[in-house]
């Protein structure tokens, strides 16, 4: 392989890497834009009861430590 | 309150600074302006500068003076649909069929239009320039060098323009890029014509509308805005010239 096509490939690994790293870029953009995936989303993730039992009314966890403290 | 006369010549500075601003002609702006001034019943001028318009009103006894509007023509870039369709609703002002109310709210729904979309825009300017080296005798395979360099390097100008790169800078790099694809044929002897591949590589960055705007605006006796849009095209040029030289002389191309 002689130096023009050495160089060749060089400029065209250049330009790839620049879109690749430009899609990423707004791939990462776009998810942190996102409102679906504003909160990260875990597959397993440890919670309290009261996240899964929670009906609107109930007191939150706040109000609970200050009555606690009383 | 802004009395009528005013707010006329509100809208009417708006209008001018959009035509201005999306690719315009002097001699349109001007022309559209004293169309739709007539048909408001405003006696008006325009100044054109190179990035601004001034409009200004005369009463019809010249008895009183009214202000002067100034605006400032916005970086909405070269749009042949915009423009089109300002022309066409100053017309439609100017033969009565809309009033001054309704030609405002048809100037927002033209200026808050959305662009065309970037991709199909991308398809279509890669096709033009592979087009263009077909029209030059280029043989299949440099069609298909020029599509694709043309494709890399025009995404390339999308990408550095939506990140606010130097114009003149992005002009470089794209006439670069694109360069060392067609000099691909050169050095790898993909079809039979690959110097029509590399000399029709760059032709899309070419700013065609500027130098005949320039030359439109100094036959309408607009030397300033002629002379300016005249060294914005030939600064972009040259740089697209050194974007050139570079990839062919980096390749080894030493054509000239």
């Amino acid at each position: 392989m002689d130096q023009p096509m050495i160089i060749w490939c060089v400029i065209m690994g250049i330009l790839l890497l620049t879109f690749v790293f430009h899609a990423f870029e707004k791939l990462r953009d776009q998810r942190r834009h996102s409102p679906l995936l504003h909160r990260r989303h875990h597959l397993i993730e440890l919670g309290k009861e009261r996240e899964m039992f929670f009906i609107p009314g109930d007191r939150k966890d706040e109000e609970y430590e200050e009555s606690d403290d009383e | 309150m802004k009395n009528p006369t005013t707010s006329r010549l509100d809208f009417l500075g708006e209008y001018a600074a959009w035509l201005l601003g999306c690719g315009a002609t002097c001699i349109r702006i001007e022309k559209n302006i004293n169309r739709m001034a007539r048909a408001f019943g405003v006696d008006a001028g325009v100044a054109i500068m190179p990035r601004h318009i001034e409009i200004y009103a005369r009463s019809p006894h010249g008895d009183l003076a009214l202000p002067v509007v100034i605006r400032q023509a916005p970086h909405c870039g070269l749009n042949f649909t915009v423009n089109t369709r300002l022309s066409r609703l100053s017309w439609e002002v100017a033969d009565g069929k809309i009033g001054y109310d309704e030609a405002v709210s048809r100037f927002a729904e033209i200026t808050a239009a959305p662009p065309t979309p970037r991709n199909e825009v991308l398809l279509l300017a890669s096709m033009a320039n592979a087009s263009f080296c077909r029209l030059f005798g280029g043989d299949l395979t440099a069609v298909l060098v020029v599509f694709v360099a043309t494709l890399a390097g025009f995404k390339l100008k999308q990408m550095m323009m939506a990140d606010r790169r130097d114009i003149r800078l992005v002009f470089l790099c794209c006439a670069f890029f694109s360069a060392a694809i067609c000099a691909g044929a050169h050095i790898f002897e993909w079809g039979s014509t690959p110097e029509i591949a590399l000399g029709t590589s760059v032709l899309y960055l070419i700013p065609g509308v500027p130098y005949i705007n320039s030359v439109s605006d100094l036959l309408a006796c607009h030397y300033l805005c002629a002379f300016s849009r005249f060294v914005d095209a030939l600064v972009l040029t040259a740089c697209l010239s050194v974007g050139l030289c570079a990839g062919m002389y980096l390749l080894g191309l030493r054509m000239f």
